[in-house]
């Protein structure tokens, strides 16, 4: 006698289609029978196992920020980049006052969990003018912004840089890009893209190794751009590192 | 259905599936997050079975995405313990921690499409909706599931062994 396969076991096991023929052989074939019985003992216990990486869940806040994103997504937009930012980057939002705060855990979640956040989530585009967060070695008083990256491009604009001041460019791990600046700096973004106007002090970017691309231009210039990987860095370095750049803006 | 029900109905269990699949509690319920955002930017609409289907896959591709570099994964599994929810005794949150431990290393062993096959069937999918959303033919899940339940039993069973 054939006996089944441990596929068509399990098929039987877990509700599929059952063939009058299948059906016969489980009836007569005690091998069979056992074999079935021991794959829903296995089933039982691997269902058991399993409930133990069960973290809780945070529902609550998590309902209200994607409540928020999808409110905002559902608005027009009152500028728009090119449209293979917004099409490649899976990512989006970002936020307020407080992301720069919650960095370098997660920002979105950290976002999420922010009920005082959600109000302004729902602006497409964000200008943000507080939080110093204390690890920054940028101005005491800065501001951030911080968009998660899932996968795709990279791209962050800085305007208005002055001359002399710094432009500080460092890898991260985590699923996120940022850009800190003094206090008063002027965010915007956009999947996949952040810009910032910066008349001062300096401006700190944390980019992540996992994009695709990343660029970024300061008031017109191209000072890196590529994969992290493969980078082609040609603004005005003065030390680098495998962490990380650190650029000075020049005169003119 | 509205966002609500959706949400209430479906969120908490995406969440833990991606839990159980990526062992990162912040980057699961991030994920969790972007595939219900993407379920109401996409307006996908159809019977509440379908959407939770789309829900999990879109999960699940976001995971292949983002954990595609294989070490990163890893260093999120060691630095992202997945916290139990209840105050337990001392006794029971060893007894806990181990067995986590030993389903998180099981499976590690697993090869994602593994991994994702066995923990949507364990999330109650049918193994056509298992197919259609690892991209594999629905003939081949019982297979590779077999497969998948075999190893995750073996690593479990020895390390449970080792630990007596």
């Amino acid at each position: 006698m054939r006996h089944l396969d441990e596929a068509t076991l399990l098929s039987v096991r877990d509700g599929g289609p059952l063939e009058a023929g299948v059906r016969m052989h489980l009836d007569a074939c005690a091998t069979c029978s056992r074999a079935l019985a021991a794959a829903q003992a296995r089933a039982e216990a691997i269902a058991l196992t399993l409930t133990a990486l069960d973290g809780p869940v945070e529902a609550t806040a998590a309902k209200a920020g994607v409540r928020a994103r999808v409110r905002a997504a559902g608005q027009p937009a009152p500028r728009r980049w090119a449209s293979q930012h917004l099409g490649r980057a899976a990512a989006l939002l970002l936020v307020t006052a407080g992301a720069a705060a919650a960095l370098p855990g997660s920002p979105v979640r950290s976002l999420l969990r922010s009920p005082a956040t959600e109000p302004e989530v729902a602006a497409p585009a964000a200008t943000l003018s507080e939080s110093a967060p204390q690890a920054l070695a940028v101005d005491a008083a800065s501001s951030g912004i911080s968009i998660a990256v899932l996968d795709g491009p990279v791209h962050v604009v800085v305007r208005g840089a002055a001359a002399g001041s710094e432009l500080l460019v460092t890898w991260t791990d985590e699923t996120a890009a940022s850009v800190r600046a003094a206090s008063g700096s002027r965010f915007t973004y956009a999947a996949g893209r952040v810009e910032v106007d910066a008349s001062r002090g300096t401006v700190s970017l944390e980019l992540p190794r996992a994009a695709t691309r990343v660029s970024v231009e300061v008031d017109g210039r191209l000072y890196l751009s590529g994969s992290p990987e493969a980078l082609e860095v040609a603004g005005p370095t003065v030390e680098r590192t495998r962490e990380s750049i650190r650029f000075r803006v020049p005169q003119g | 259905m509205d966002f609500d029900t959706i949400f209430d109905r479906h969120y908490p269990e995406l969440a833990r599936y991606c839990q159980r699949l990526i062992g990162d509690r912040d980057a699961a319920e991030d994920i969790a997050q972007e595939s219900m955002v993407r379920l109401f930017d996409h307006q996908v609409t159809g019977s509440e079975a379908g959407m939770r289907a789309w829900l999990f896959k879109t999960a699940t591709h976001l995971v292949r995405d983002r954990y595609r570099v294989e070490k990163n994964r890893v260093r999120l599994l060691a630095e992202n313990p997945v916290v139990p929810s209840a105050p337990e005794s001392p006794e029971l949150r060893l007894e806990r921690a181990e067995t986590r431990a030993q389903a998180r290393a099981a499976l590690d062993t697993l090869a994602p499409r593994d991994r994702e096959i066995l923990l949507m069937r364990y999330a109650g999918f049918s193994y056509r909706e298992i197919a259609d959303a690892i991209d594999v033919a629905s003939t081949s899940v019982g297979t590779l599931l077999a497969r998948a339940e075999r190893r995750f039993t073996q690593v479990v069973t020895e390390a449970a062994r080792q630990a007596l």
